[in-house]
C-alpha cells in the first residue's frame, strides 16, 4: 500500500463507524454515530462522495435495500466493510499508533 | 403529521447529485428529517435541512468535476460541458454551414442595429424640448422653394394673440471673435434671437436672466447670454459673471444669464457659445419707398397655444396673409403662403425622413433575406442529421438528450454571431457617422443604441432557439425507422420538404431583386452627377473667406436708369483693392501656381449676387448673376474663354475702361445668334462685352447653369470677398502662409474660413455618396445572400439525386444532358423569383424617386440589366453543384447503393 492510498482521518472515521454499526450502517446511522462519536455534524453530500470513493478503492462493499415508506419510499444504501478495508484500517492504525510510540497522551517523550 | 423538506433545496441537490447516489441520498434526509420534525420542531429541521444542503453542495461538485468520477458522464452539469464540447465539434465539423450562419446572424444584428441606430438618433426620437409636440416652425413658400419669413409678417404673427402662445425668431448661426491677445483663440457660434425664444422652447437660464424685448432695439441690444460649456471654458463655472463684460469684435456686451446644460439652438446646428438679442430696427419692415422688405432669411419658430390644432394654426396663417394681401397687394408680386410644421418635421425635413425610412426599409429587407436563408440552411441541416439523430435514438439517446444537443449547438451558433454582430454594430455607426452628410441633425448625438443592441441580439438568441427546437422537436421523434430510412436514400416524405426549401429560395429572390435594382438606380445616379462638368477645375484650389470690414451706412440703391454707373462707397473700394493686393501676394508663394479674387459666385459655394442685365431692345433688367473678379480669376479656375479677351490689366484698375465677360448661357439668352463681341449692354451701368467664357454651376453639379457676368474687380467695390489660389500639391499646407499675408494687408479684415474647394465638393455629393454606397452594399449583401440560398438548395437536391444521376449515367445518359436538365429545373425558380422581384421593385421605385439626379425610378434599362445580374448569378450558382453531379461516377453512385 503506497502512501497516496492511505486512508484520511474522515474516512477512517467512516470506516469505523461501519464496523460499530455492523448490519445497520446506512447513511443516515454513519452520520448519527460519528456525530455521537465526535460531535462532527457531518454534511450528506460528503458522506456519500467519501464513501462512493471507498467503494471504488474496494474498501467497502454497498447493497441497496428494498424501498421503505418512512423514508418516502426511498431505498437504503447499507455499507459493509471487505478485506481491503479491514486492512487499510488494520495498515492506518499500525501508522498512527506508531507515531504515538513514545508519547505520552499529553505529549511528553517516555524515552528517548 | 406531514412536513415535507424544502422543496427548493431538495430539488437543488437532486439536481447537483449524481442520479447514483440521489435515490439514498434524499433518502436519508427525508428520514433525519422527519425525525428532526418530531424532536425540534419544523423550523429547526427546515434549516437544517438547508445547511445539509448548503454544505453538501461544494464536496458533490467538487467530487464531480474530478475527472475520471464515476459520477461525472451522469451530471446535467457536465452534460452541459459535453454537450457544448459536442457543439462545438459538430459545427467545426460543417465549416461552411457554420460560417455562413455566423455571417448571417453577425451582419443581423450588427447592420440591423447601427442603421436603426442612427435612423432612432435623426428621426425617431423626440426632441428635448418640453411639450416639444406643440412647437412648430412657420416656414414661407414662395415661387414653390421654402424660404424663411420677412420681419414683417413675424412681427404680425407675433401681434396676433389667437393661436400662439409665445413667436420668436432667429438669424442663421454666424461667428465673432473675442477681442483678446491671443488672435489664434477660436471664433465663437453666436446666433442673434429674439426675446420670447425662450418661453417658446419653455427653457430657464440657469443662472442670471434672458433677454426681454426691451433688449431688441438698438440702444440696449449689448447684452448676452452664454452657454454651459462656454462658461465653463472661460469663466470656470464662476455664477459672479452675471453683469461682467463680454469683449467681443464689434463691441461690449454684458453678459446677463447662463443657459442650462445641453441647451443649444438652433437645434440643427453645432452647438452655439453664445445667443445675443436680435434687433429689429422699424425700417427693417420696409425700406424708403415704402416698400415692403422682402428679405426672407427669418427662421420663425412658435408654441402652440394648448387648446390650438395644427390646423387651426394653420387657417389663421392663412387669414392673416390674406389680410396683409389685401391691404398691400404690391408686397406679394408673385404670391407666397406661410406654412406651420412640426418643429421636428421642419428640422429633420420630410425628404431626410424618407430617405432614412427608406434605410431602414432596405436593412429589414436585408435581414428578412438572411432570416429566410438561414432558416432554409437549417432545414437542410436538419434533414441530414435527421439520419444522424435517428441512429442515435436507435441507440438509446433519450428524446431530451437529443433536443438538448440541438439547442446548445443553436445557441452557440447564436451566441457567436450576435458576438461578431455587436462588434459589427460599433464600428459600423462610427462608420457611417463619418459618411453622413455634413449638418444632418443630431449627427454628433449617433452612437450604438444599446436598448436595441440588446433587443437584437435578444432577437436573434429566441430565434435561434425556436429555430434550434423545430428539428429537435420533429427530428427526435421517435421515428427512428423512418429517420434511418429517410437518410439512407432520397425517400418520398422529402418531397414537402424540397417543395418548401425551393419556395424560400423564390421568396430570397423576390426580396433581393428590389435592393439589386435600388442599387443599380442609386449608382446610375451618382454616376450621372459624377459625369456633370461643374464648369471650373476645382482640384487643387484653396477659397479663403476674407470678408471686408466696412463701415456701416445705407445700402446702396439700385439706380432707375440701368445704363448709369453703381455709387461705390470708398470702404468698398479699398477692400477690392486689398482683396488684388493679397492675390498678388499669394501668387509669390511657393508652392501656388495662382491666385485671384472672387466677390460672391465662388464655385461650389451656392452663394451669389443677382444683379440686372439691360440690352437695348432685348432685354430690360433681366435676371443676370454677377461676380466681380480679378484679372487672373478665369485661369486660377481653368473657367476657359471661348472667344474674344479677358480683362487687361488697365481694366481691372479703378477708373478702368467698363468691360464684362458674359458667359455661354447669358450669349444663348440674350443674343440669339448675333455676335455679343463689342456690344454695349448695361450691366451695373453700360459695359462692352470682351469676352465669352464657359458656364459654371454655383451650387455644385445638381445646380443650373445660369447667365452670368464677370465684371472686373477693381474698377468696382466688394461687399464680401474670397481669395482663391490654385496651388501645385496639397492646398491645405498653404493655409499658414496664406492666413498671414490677409492680416498684412488688411488687418481688420475678417479671417474667415479657409477651405479646399475639393472638400467642398466631397460635402455637396455627400448624401448621393451614401446613398450609393449603402444601396450599392444591401445590394450586393442580398445577392450573394440570396445566391448562396440557391446555391444550397440546388446542392442538396444533386446529393439526394447521385445515385439516381449515377444510374441513368450508366445507362448512357452524358453529362451534358443532366446538367441541362438541372439547369431546367432551375430556370423556372429564378424565373419566378426574378419576375415577383422585379414587381415589387416597381412599385417600391418611388419611394427613391425623389433621391435619384436624372434617373427615373422606372428606367427600362436599370431593370432589364439588373434582372440579367440576377439570373446570372442565380444560374452560376446552379452550376457550381450541377457540374458535381454531372461528374458522377457511375461506378461510385451504383457502389454506394
Amino acid at each position: 500500500m503506497t502512501a497516496q492510498d492511505a486512508l484520511g482521518e474522515f474516512e477512517q472515521a467512516l470506516l469505523l463507524a461501519i464496523v460499530h454499526l455492523g448490519e445497520g450502517a446506512y447513511g443516515v446511522a454513519i452520520r448519527q454515530e460519528i456525530e455521537h462519536r465526535t460531535g462532527r455534524d457531518i454534511a450528506v453530500g460528503a458522506l456519500y462522495t467519501s464513501l462512493g470513493r471507498l467503494e471504488r478503492k474496494g474498501y467497502v462493499r454497498a447493497t441497496t435495500s428494498d424501498p421503505t415508506p418512512d423514508r418516502g419510499g426511498r431505498s437504503k444504501r447499507y455499507f459493509t466493510l471487505r478485506p481491503s478495508g479491514v486492512a487499510a484500517l488494520k495498515q492506518a492504525r499500525v501508522r498512527h499508533d506508531r507515531m504515538w510510540a513514545g508519547l505520552s497522551p499529553d505529549l511528553r517523550r517516555t524515552r528517548s | 403529521m406531514n412536513v415535507k423538506p424544502p422543496a427548493l433545496a431538495k430539488a437543488w441537490l437532486a439536481w447537483i447529485v449524481p442520479s447514483a447516489d440521489r435515490e439514498v441520498l434524499l433518502g436519508d434526509l427525508a428520514e433525519e428529517f422527519a425525525s428532526r420534525v418530531s424532536r425540534d420542531g419544523e423550523r429547526a429541521a427546515r434549516r437544517w435541512y438547508w445547511r445539509q444542503v448548503r454544505r453538501s453542495t461544494a464536496p458533490t461538485l467538487v467530487e464531480r468535476l474530478r475527472p475520471g468520477s464515476r459520477s461525472s458522464s451522469r451530471s446535467p452539469l457536465i452534460g452541459a460541458r459535453r454537450d457544448l464540447r459536442d457543439a462545438v465539434r459538430t459545427l467545426r465539423a460543417a465549416p461552411s454551414f457554420t460560417l455562413v450562419a455566423v455571417a448571417i446572424l453577425a451582419f443581423a444584428t450588427g447592420a440591423g442595429t447601427a442603421i436603426y441606430s442612427v435612423v432612432d438618433a435623426v428621426v425617431f426620437r423626440g426632441l428635448p424640448l418640453a411639450h416639444a409636440d406643440r412647437l412648430v416652425a412657420i416656414e414661407g413658400l414662395s415661387n414653390g422653394e421654402l424660404s424663411g419669413s420677412a420681419p414683417l409678417d413675424f412681427l404680425a404673427w407675433r401681434a396676433d394673440q389667437t393661436v400662439f402662445d409665445a413667436v420668436a425668431t432667429s438669424f442663421d448661426p454666424t461667428s465673432v471673435a473675442r477681442e483678446t491677445a491671443d488672435r489664434q483663440a477660436r471664433r465663437l457660434r453666436v446666433t442673434a434671437v429674439t426675446a420670447d425664444l425662450f418661453r417658446v422652447l419653455g427653457v430657464q437660464p440657469q443662472i442670471g436672466r434672458v433677454f426681454t424685448r426691451d433688449n431688441e432695439i438698438e440702444a440696449n441690444r449689448h447684452v448676452v447670454l452664454l452657454s454651459d460649456t462656454f462658461w465653463r471654458e472661460q469663466f470656470g463655472a464662476d455664477p459672479s459673471v452675471i453683469g461682467h463684460a463680454l469683449h467681443l469684435e464689434g463691441g461690449v456686451r454684458e453678459i446677463v444669464g447662463v443657459m442650462p446644460p445641453g441647451f443649444t439652438y438652433p437645434l440643427d446646428a453645432p452647438p452655439m457659445d453664445l445667443w445675443v438679442p436680435m434687433v429689429l430696427n422699424a425700417d427693417d419692415r420696409s425700406d424708403r419707398n415704402g416698400n415692403r422688405l422682402m428679405d426672407s432669411s427669418l427662421r420663425v419658430i412658435a408654441r402652440l397655444k394648448s387648446t390650438v390644432t395644427l390646423a387651426q394654426a394653420q387657417s389663421r396663417l392663412t387669414q392673416l396673409a390674406a389680410v396683409e394681401a389685401r391691404e398691400h397687394p404690391e408686397w406679394f408680386p408673385r404670391g407666397g403662403t406661410d406654412t406651420a410644421v412640426p418643429l421636428k418635421t421642419a428640422i429633420v425635413g420630410p425628404v431626410i425622413r424618407v430617405w432614412m425610412l427608406v434605410l431602414l426599409g432596405a436593412v429589414g429587407c436585408v435581414l428578412l433575406i438572411a432570416c429566410v436563408n438561414l432558416a432554409n440552411l437549417f432545414l437542410a441541416r436538419a434533414t441530414v442529421r435527421a439520419h444522424e439523430l435517428g441512429i442515435r435514438a436507435a441507440l438509446g439517446a433519450s428524446r431530451w438528450q437529443l433536443a438538448r444537443g440541438l439547442l446548445v449547438e443553436t445557441l452557440l451558433l447564436a451566441a457567436i454571431g450576435t458576438g461578431c454582430g455587436v462588434v459589427i454594430a460599433f464600428v459600423s455607426v462610427n462608420g457611417l457617422r463619418a459618411l453622413l452628410p455634413p449638418g444632418l441633425f443630431r449627427a454628433d448625438s449617433i452612437a450604438v443604441n444599446v436598448r436595441v443592441l440588446l433587443a437584437s441580439v435578444g432577437a436573434a438568441l429566441t430565434t435561434g432557439m425556436a429555430i434550434g427546437v423545430a428539428p429537435a422537436i420533429t427530428g427526435t421523434r421517435a421515428h427512428v425507422t423512418e429517420a434511418l430510412r429517410e437518410g439512407g436514400r432520397g425517400g418520398t416524405s422529402s418531397v414537402g420538404r424540397q417543395r418548401l426549401r425551393t419556395g424560400l429560395v423564390i421568396a430570397e429572390l423576390t426580396l433581393a431583386v428590389p435592393l439589386v435594382v435600388g442599387a443599380g438606380l442609386f449608382l446610375f445616379s451618382f454616376a450621372h452627377l459624377m459625369a456633370i462638368d461643374v464648369g471650373v477645375d476645382y482640384h487643387h484650389v484653396l477659397a479663403l473667406d476674407v470678408t471686408p470690414k466696412l463701415t456701416p451706412g445705407p445700402r446702396p440703391l439700385r439706380p432707375k436708369d440701368p445704363m448709369a454707373s453703381l455709387t461705390v462707397s470708398p470702404d468698398q473700394a479699398r477692400a477690392a483693392a486689398d482683396l488684388a493686393e493679397m492675390a498678388d501676394r499669394a501668387r509669390a508663394l511657393p508652392g501656388v501656381m495662382s491666385a485671384a479674387a472672387i466677390d460672391a459666385g465662388l464655385p461650389l459655394s451656392g452663394m451669389e449676387f443677382s444683379g440686372g442685365f439691360t440690352l437695348p431692345g432685348v432685354a430690360e433688367d433681366a435676371p443676370i448673376r454677377i461676380s466681380h473678379v480679378t484679372r487672373e480669376y478665369p485661369m486660377t479656375l481653368r473657367l476657359p474663354l471661348l472667344r474674344g479677351r479677358l480683362f487687361s490689366p488697365a481694366e481691372d484698375r479703378a477708373g478702368g475702361a467698363p468691360v464684362v465677360l458674359l458667359n455661354v448661357a447669358a450669349v444663348e439668352r440674350f443674343f440669339q445668334g448675333r455676335n455679343p463681341l463689342g456690344a454695349a449692354v448695361g450691366i451695373q451701368g453700360g459695359r462692352t462685352v470682351i469676352g465669352i467664357v464657359g458656364n459654371m454651376r454655383v451650387g455644385g453639379p445638381e445646380s443650373s447653369v445660369r447667365p452670368e457676368a464677370y465684371l472686373p474687380m477693381g474698377s468696382a467695390g466688394i461687399r464680401y470677398g474670397y481669395l482663391v489660389v490654385r496651388t501645385a500639391e496639397r492646398p491645405l499646407a498653404l493655409r499658414g502662409p496664406l492666413s498671414a499675408i490677409v492680416s498684412a494687408v488688411a488687418p481688420d479684415a475678417k479671417p474667415g474660413s479657409i477651405e479646399s474647394l475639393d472638400e467642398t465638393f466631397s460635402h455637396l455629393i455627400a448624401e448621393r455618396r451614401l446613398s450609393m454606397l449603402l444601396f450599392a452594399l444591401f445590394g450586393v449583401l442580398a445577392m450573394a445572400i440570396a445566391a448562396v440560398g440557391v446555391y444550397g438548395v440546388v446542392s442538396y437536391l444533386v446529393e439526394q439525386r447521385t445515385k439516381e444521376i449515377g444510374v441513368r449515367m450508366a445507362l448512357g445518359a452524358t453529362p451534358g444532358r443532366i446538367l441541362k436538365e438541372l439547369l431546367g429545373h432551375f430556370a423556372w425558380v429564378l424565373g419566378a423569383g426574378v419576375t415577383l422581384g422585379l414587381l415589387a421593385a416597381w412599385s417600391l421605385a418611388r419611394f427613391i424617386a425623389a433621391f435619384l439626379f436624372e434617373v427615373p425610378a422606372h428606367a427600362v434599362g436599370v431593370y432589364a440589366a439588373v434582372s440579367t445580374v440576377v439570373v446570372l448569378s442565380g444560374l452560376f450558382a446552379t452550376l457550381l453543384p450541377a457540374r458535381r453531379a454531372a461528374k458522377v461516377d457511375p461506378l461510385v453512385a451504383l457502389r454506394a447503393e
